[in-house]
């Protein structure tokens, strides 16, 4: 009797035994990483309005040869907090004006891109306008002159010669 | 004397034998074992996991925009391989490739993509009996819309060696074309699973 009581103890330990049996599965994860810099760019950073004559018959300034004209430059920025801002810088002639005469055409200068307005109003400073935020866009910047009018005066005759003033459009990347 | 033990001795046997026929139960010790099918981790981490990080740094080529040249590439630049050393017990172990894209949380609006697929491969030394050896290469694209599943076949088991699984990226593309990418920090990665079978 004590002898046929030795195998079931046996077969008693071999069944834990096959139940702890596991499948142990291997999970490997590599993390790959990058990133992307903030970036503004101008595929067309440069444009030339020729407003050709600027003075009305009686010599005084004509704002119908500067007002509305526009040039569209094209750029992208890839920042979610891009800005942009705009610059006027008056017409200026060289030859001294005396009085009664004026040398400089100042005006205001919009540039929209991304459906934002970047504005300068004051073309005499040499300082851009207010920042707007035109985020991530790639497109049109247009750029349009507006309120524009002779310095010292609507009065004023224009000295005769070449003029030449600018408008800066800056687009600055950030995240 | 001695002719009375020798009787004496004769019968002790006698007896024992005659115990021994008598009886009809018979004892058996079974001794049984077993090796657990798992697959565990030598090098490249612990236990059952494995993994590595590689920073790409920066994505595109500083200048357009756009995605950089070299990480395009049907072979994975330096620093994209990364090599892990297993132990699995079992043949025939399946396997599962999973590549996820590397992805920017800002959004994309036209122009722009926000994502970076690439493939991920897994590469396995495998060996049959009695040494013949093999390979197994398992790659995932991350356009695909589920993992690559495969196994080491009849009666193939992972070599016993170092780096018998080595892990790859490459062939990098911007989502959706050459888009520009938007700025920010990106993210993807290979999740390979090795299941005993």
């Amino acid at each position: 009797m004590r002898r046929l009581l030795i195998p079931a103890v046996l077969l008693g330990l071999a069944a834990p035994a096959m139940a702890s049996a596991t499948v142990l599965s291997a999970t490997g994860t590599v993390t790959v990483d990058g990133s992307v810099a903030a970036r503004c760019q101008f595929t067309t950073g440069t444009a030339t309005i020729t407003l050709g004559e600027l003075a009305k018959p009686d010599g005084t300034f004509d704002p119908t040869t500067v007002d509305g004209q526009n040039r569209t430059l094209t750029g992208w920025c890839n920042g979610t907090n891009s800005s942009m801002t705009v610059n006027a810088q008056s017409l200026t002639n060289t030859t001294a004006a005396p009085s009664g005469f004026s040398n400089q055409v100042d005006f205001t200068a919009t540039a929209l891109a991304a459906s934002q307005s970047a504005v300068d109003t004051n073309s005499t400073d040499n300082t851009a306008g207010a920042p707007v935020t035109v985020g991530i866009f790639s497109g049109d910047i247009k750029v349009t002159l507006s309120s524009s009018s002779s310095h010292g005066g609507s009065t004023l005759k224009m000295v005769a010669g070449a003029y030449a003033g600018d408008v800066l459009v800056t687009l600055t990347p950030a995240i | 004397m001695k002719t009375i033990l020798l009787a004496a001795a004769a019968l002790a046997f006698s007896a024992i034998a005659g115990a021994a026929s008598a009886a009809d139960a018979i004892g058996t010790i079974t001794l049984n074992g077993h090796v657990g099918s798992a697959c565990t981790v030598i090098q490249g981490g612990s236990g059952t996991t494995f993994g590595a990080t590689f920073d790409l740094g920066e994505l595109t080529d500083g200048s357009t925009g756009h995605l950089r040249a070299d990480i395009k590439a049907g072979t994975p630049i330096s620093g994209l391989t990364f090599n892990f050393t297993l132990v699995c017990s079992g043949a025939n172990e399946g396997v599962s490739v999973r590549s996820t894209a590397l992805t920017n949380a800002a959004t994309a609006p036209g122009g722009y993509s926000n994502a970076v697929d690439f493939t991920g491969n897994a590469h396995f030394l495998l060996v049959t009996q009695p040494s013949s050896a093999s390979t197994l290469d398992v790659a995932n694209l991350t356009t695909a819309a589920a993992a690559t599943t495969s196994a080491f076949g009849a009666a193939k088991f992972l070599q016993n060696v170092n780096n018998n699984v080595v892990v790859t990226a490459y062939s990098f593309a911007t989502h959706g074309g050459d888009n520009l990418l938007v700025a920010g920090s990106y993210a993807g990665s290979i999740v390979v699973d090795i299941t005993p079978s």
